[in-house]
């Protein structure tokens, strides 16, 4: 377990409304959160809970309706397009659950896309590390149609470590793999966050999954309903039974 | 960006391959155009008979157009007799001479001789500008019964010297004596055969009263051509010079009139093709950036800005653009020699025209593409940018509902631009109308493309019940997937509404007004007889003889054509154009032809007085009364006053004006027609059979004959626009299949799908076909929607009826073409999608 220093983003009172008059839905009412720098942190909860409106609004790829989004100093809430754009270039990795690659791009490619959008120079050195260490070092000039399921998700880490970012969120992403492939996943995402003191942020319905850790944030309804430290599955399985079928 | 552009080019080659397509062949069909309108200015045929000749010098054949091409006059533009020893007299001319031209046919036992090439008459003091050698003894002609003849027609006619031989011009034959056999140098290929007459006998033929067709001059020693013309230009009023090749343009009168007419024809084309490309190259661009979306998501996701991803696609569109524009312009000379023989073909053009090859058409052509495809990429990369990264999270690829408020003004705006021109002939006649109203089938064409998705929502809603119906599994499917997919579906079919729209407006509005001019014709000649000319027309002495022989009993009405400018205010604006003119005497008319006189009396048809159709009356503004600027086909302005307004203006002629006053101003001043009506059918049957004789070459028929022969003419002038139209109509064919194939070849997973949830390759099959049942029937049906307002208002405008004659061989060619290719176009690609297993096709990434 890390020490907790200063919140690597901080959620503070964040609302989100989709749509407007009869079609009106709030995904997120008031919702507050600090997710630790160097921890690894899961969101369950069940379909329509607002994880997913909560990952897009703490990753900068939405904006709330109202409160206040912090990356490290950094308001996001206010932010331009544009703005936005570049924070999450630069200072947020991204792993989705599929579609993650451009599939005319190489490995290399791919795990450069950030660096080469903020048009910075490329240190091919940099990319072999980076990839290496998700494994993939001998298949930089694949692309990502060679490449399984699993391994196509390594190359997704890697392009989100590449710059070093403040925070990495996954969308599911061990959603598309079987059980092994997506162990192993898990346990790459867990030796980030260990061996790199990166931050992750994680949604997932899979109790497995959200027992790698370090904290479960759960949510119902568009807020937080509970939150378990060091999870077990069987825990997290027992907390999701409580909070009702999902 | 150029680099992941270039990456992504090459990874996902099958996905840019229909945007490739449509930019090259755009490529190629600018290229082949530009070739064309470069060959209206610079192409046609170098000299044969002035190649002897350093500058020749012409008339202006042309009235200048402010910020436009000169308007060709029809007629030669003579020379003043003068104007030799005005040329004659600047410093550094050698020789000067004169020279005229008359087409002649040689007669041998009383009718027209067969010859290896035309035969035309010259004066012999133009031999010199060839120049002609006198073989052995011989010698020019001096009297105005000799004649020098070219080595290859005296060898044809087995004549030498002190032969006598026949020539007769406009069925007029004189014998003369043969002084000489004379050889061009290299005159082997040459257009035709010379024959010399002297000066005066040449002039008096030609009707050139003293005038000249053009002066050839041959410089003195060591004087600079282009020196030497600039100083004659100077000292001649009144004179255009030609130099190298363009000395052609003089020698060859119908070769600069066809120049002009493919000047013309090759730039209207021009400006359809390039809207036309330009709308498939972004409906192209469009849909393969739509199969892209989550990509885009992604690339935003991960950081990609807003300007970024537009300048992604613009990189790929300009990469992809300028290697197809490249590689089309090549292939686009080919089909510009292609189109140059079709048109030779259908007498657009003299088979001997030699289109002008530079590389500007190709430069023009690339950069054209590139200005397109970057419009085309820039429209086409708003949707991308726009993209909110979120959908990268999401997993199912399911299209945007609803359309742009912006897209859905525009095209009702259109729609209504549209409906508002086809309509404009109902509230005016005129020419402007009229192509007002044909102009509308574009408006109404993009306009219901906007509104794709909408309009195609709502067809295969009325379609889904009878569908279902008929097909209970497959059309359940089909119709289903139509209207969740409409966006994509509109992509498909709008190249088809398109094309069938324009194809039917062109088609059906030549054949609503051929039907009518054919009309018009059988209606208007009245006369039981008529007289025409093989070669060239029917001589003055023709018509004389005819009133002798068939006195007071008969009318003979002469007719002589021509093409005369007029000048007139057109919206606001000065306007001037060519006009179909004929000359006609009205006494005694009512038996030989009626007009269908709407106002006023052709009997009072005079000098100084000119009479109307009904759409040039409304066109220039000009009732019974008034007056109109008219130029002459040589040249000559008059102001006649107008004293009567026809309807049978496409049969006859938009203008009518008096017979000799016309015939004046025309090259040979012969007339085309010679009409007899009022008569004992039967004497004056036996009678003409009896002058015809006399007249070697001349043609004696029924006044049905001519109505035939009208309408083989106007069928060769269609099928020029057919060879047009055939170049872009390929184009849109070759798109319509191109987006059908794109859209269903993207289409493998769900096909993959349906397999796996229990259907069998016949039933996906049976499915598409259904599809493109439904596809097919909605596009024609829309196309032809689209067509008819248009159609209808082009009718009014030119017949006074509200119906358009459709003929039955072009619709079912349209109907038959589209479904062919539909089917084509569906079948292919589904079954090669088929061919995959479908575990293997349903883990195919997009």
């Amino acid at each position: 377990m890390h020490t907790m220093t200063a919140p690597a983003v901080r959620l503070d009172a964040v609302t989100k409304i989709y749509g407007s008059g009869d079609n009106r839905v709030t995904a997120l009412r008031e919702v507050g959160a600090d997710l630790a720098t160097g921890t690894f942190t899961a969101i369950m909860g069940p379909s329509g809970s607002g994880k997913s409106t909560f990952l897009q609004c703490a990753a900068g790829l939405d904006r709330p309706t109202s409160g206040s989004v912090r990356l490290g100093d950094t308001e996001l809430s206010t932010l331009s397009d544009n703005e936005l754009t570049v924070v999450r270039r630069d200072r947020i990795g991204f792993v989705f659950q599929a579609y993650n690659l451009l599939s005319s791009l190489s490995v290399e490619d791919n795990v450069s896309l950030p660096l080469r959008l903020a048009g910075r120079r490329i240190d091919p050195d940099w990319i072999a590390r980076v990839a290496g260490s998700v494994g993939l070092g001998e298949h930089l000039q694949r692309r990502p149609a060679q490449l399984s399921g699993g391994q196509q998700q390594r190359v997704a880490i890697a392009r989100a470590l590449v710059t070093e970012p403040d925070a990495v969120f996954a969308d599911e992403p061990t959603g598309a793999l079987d059980t092994r492939t997506g162990r192993q996943v898990l346990e790459l995402l867990r030796r980030v966050v260990d061996e790199s003191g990166q931050t992750v942020v994680m949604v997932t319905h899979d109790p497995v999954a959200a027992s790698f850790a370090d904290r479960v944030l759960f949510l119902a309804d568009g807020r937080i309903t509970g939150v378990v430290d060091a999870p077990t599955a069987e825990l997290v399985a027992e907390r999701m039974t409580k909070l009702g079928a999902w | 960006m150029r680099d992941i552009a270039r990456k992504t080019i090459k990874g996902r080659k099958a996905g840019f391959a229909g945007a490739f397509l449509a930019v090259l062949l755009a490529s190629v069909l600018v290229t082949a155009l530009g070739v064309l309108v470069e060959s209206g200015v610079r192409g046609g045929l170098p000299p044969q008979r002035y190649d002897g000749a350093d500058v020749v010098v012409g008339g202006v054949q042309a009235l200048p157009v402010v910020e436009d091409t000169d308007l060709p006059l029809s007629e030669r533009v003579r020379l003043p007799a003068g104007v030799v020893d005005a040329v004659a007299a600047v410093p550094g001319v050698a020789e000067a001479a004169g020279d005229v031209a008359v087409p002649v046919s040689v007669v041998a036992g009383g009718a027209v001789a067969d010859t290896p090439r035309p035969v035309t008459g010259h004066g012999w003091s133009s031999a010199v500008l060839t120049p002609f050698e006198v073989d052995g003894d011989g010698a020019g002609p001096e009297r105005d019964d000799e004649v020098a003849l070219e080595d290859d027609l005296a060898s044809s006619l087995g004549a030498g010297v002190g032969d006598r031989v026949e020539l007769a011009v406009g069925g007029v034959a004189s014998e003369y004596t043969v002084t000489g056999v004379v050889t061009r140098p290299g005159g082997a290929d040459a257009r035709e055969s010379a024959v010399f007459l002297t000066d005066e006998r040449a002039g008096e033929l030609a009707g050139a009263e003293g005038r000249w067709d053009a002066v050839g001059v041959v410089a003195a020693d060591g004087v600079a051509t282009d020196d030497l013309a600039g100083r004659i230009a100077d000292a001649v009023p009144g004179v255009r010079t030609y130099t190298g090749d363009a000395r052609g343009h003089v020698e060859f009168f119908d070769i600069g009139r066809a120049r002009s007419e493919l000047t013309f024809l090759a730039l209207s084309l021009a400006g359809t093709t390039v809207l036309i490309a330009m709308f498939v190259v972004a409906s192209t661009l469009a849909l393969s950036i739509q199969q892209r979306r989550r990509e885009f998501a992604l690339l935003r996701a991960v950081g990609a800005k807003r300007g970024q991803v537009r300048r992604l696609v613009g990189a790929e569109v300009m990469l992809l653009a300028g290697t197809a524009a490249v590689l089309g312009a090549v292939p686009g000379y080919l089909v510009a020699v292609l189109l140059g023989r079709g048109f030779a073909g259908s007498g657009l053009l003299p088979a001997d025209f030699r289109l002008a090859m530079s590389p500007l058409p190709g430069l023009a052509a690339i950069v054209l593409c590139l200005v397109t495809a970057r419009l085309a990429g820039w429209v086409a990369a708003r949707r991308p940018a726009r993209l909110n990264p979120v959908e990268a999270l999401g997993e199912s690829a399911v299209e945007e509902p609803r359309l742009g408020t912006g897209r859905v003004i525009a095209g009702v705006v259109l729609i209504l631009l549209g409906l508002a021109a086809s309509g404009i002939p109902m509230l005016v006649p005129g020419t402007v109308a009229v192509a007002g109203a044909a102009g509308g089938a574009l408006l109404l064409a993009i306009g219901v493309a906007l509104l794709g998705p909408r309009v195609l929502g709502a067809a295969a809603g009325l379609l889904a019940a009878p569908v279902r119906r008929l097909s209970p599994v497959h059309g359940y499917l089909a119709t289903a997937n139509m209207r969740a997919n409409s966006r994509r579906l509109a992509a498909a079919v709008t190249p088809i509404v398109l094309a069938v729209a324009v194809v039917s407006v062109q088609l059906f509005s030549q054949s609503t007004l051929a039907a009518a001019a054919g009309r018009q014709t059988v209606d208007g000649v009245v006369a039981g007889h008529v007289v025409t000319g093989s070669d060239g027309g029917v001589g003055a002495a023709v018509t004389d003889e005819l009133r002798r022989e068939l006195g007071d009993d008969a009318t003979v009405t002469p007719v002589v054509h021509s093409q005369v400018v007029v000048r007139y205010t057109e919206l606001g604006d000065p306007a001037q154009e060519t006009f179909a003119a004929q000359g006609l005497d009205p006494a005694g008319l009512e038996r030989t032809l009626d007009l269908e006189v709407r106002d006023g009396d052709l009997g009072d048809l005079r000098d100084g007085t000119v009479a109307l159709s009904r759409n040039a009356s409304a066109t220039f503004g000009a009732s019974v009364g008034e007056t109109v600027e008219i130029v002459l086909g040589d040249g000559t302005a008059i102001e006649p006053t107008v004293v009567a307004v026809y309807g049978r203006g496409l049969g006859f002629g938009d203008l009518t004006l008096p017979h000799d006053q016309l015939a004046a101003h025309t090259t040979t001043g012969q007339d085309s027609w010679v009409l007899i009506g009022g008569a004992d059918a039967e004497a004056t049957g036996d009678t003409l059979a009896r002058v015809a004789a006399a007249y070697p070459g001349l043609v004696a028929g029924t006044g049905a004959g001519l109505s035939a022969a009208g309408s083989a003419e106007r069928s060769a002038e269609s099928s020029t626009s057919l060879v047009a139209l055939l170049a872009l109509l390929a184009y849109l064919a070759v798109s319509v299949v191109n987006t059908l194939v794109m859209a269903t070849s993207e289409r493998t997973r769900e096909f993959a799908l349906l397999r796996l949830a229990g259907a069998g390759r016949r039933h996906v099959l049976a499915m598409m076909r259904v599809e493109a049942a439904v596809i097919v029937a909605v596009s024609v049906v829309v196309g032809l929607l689209v067509a008819l307002p248009p159609l209808v208002g082009v009718s009014v405008g030119l017949t006074e009826s509200f119906l358009p004659s459709i003929s039955a061989a072009g619709f079912l060619g349209i109907v038959l073409t589209t479904a062919l290719l539909g089917f084509l176009a569906i079948g292919v690609p589904a079954r090669a999608a088929l061919r995959l297993r479908p575990v293997d096709a349903i883990g195919l990434r997009e």
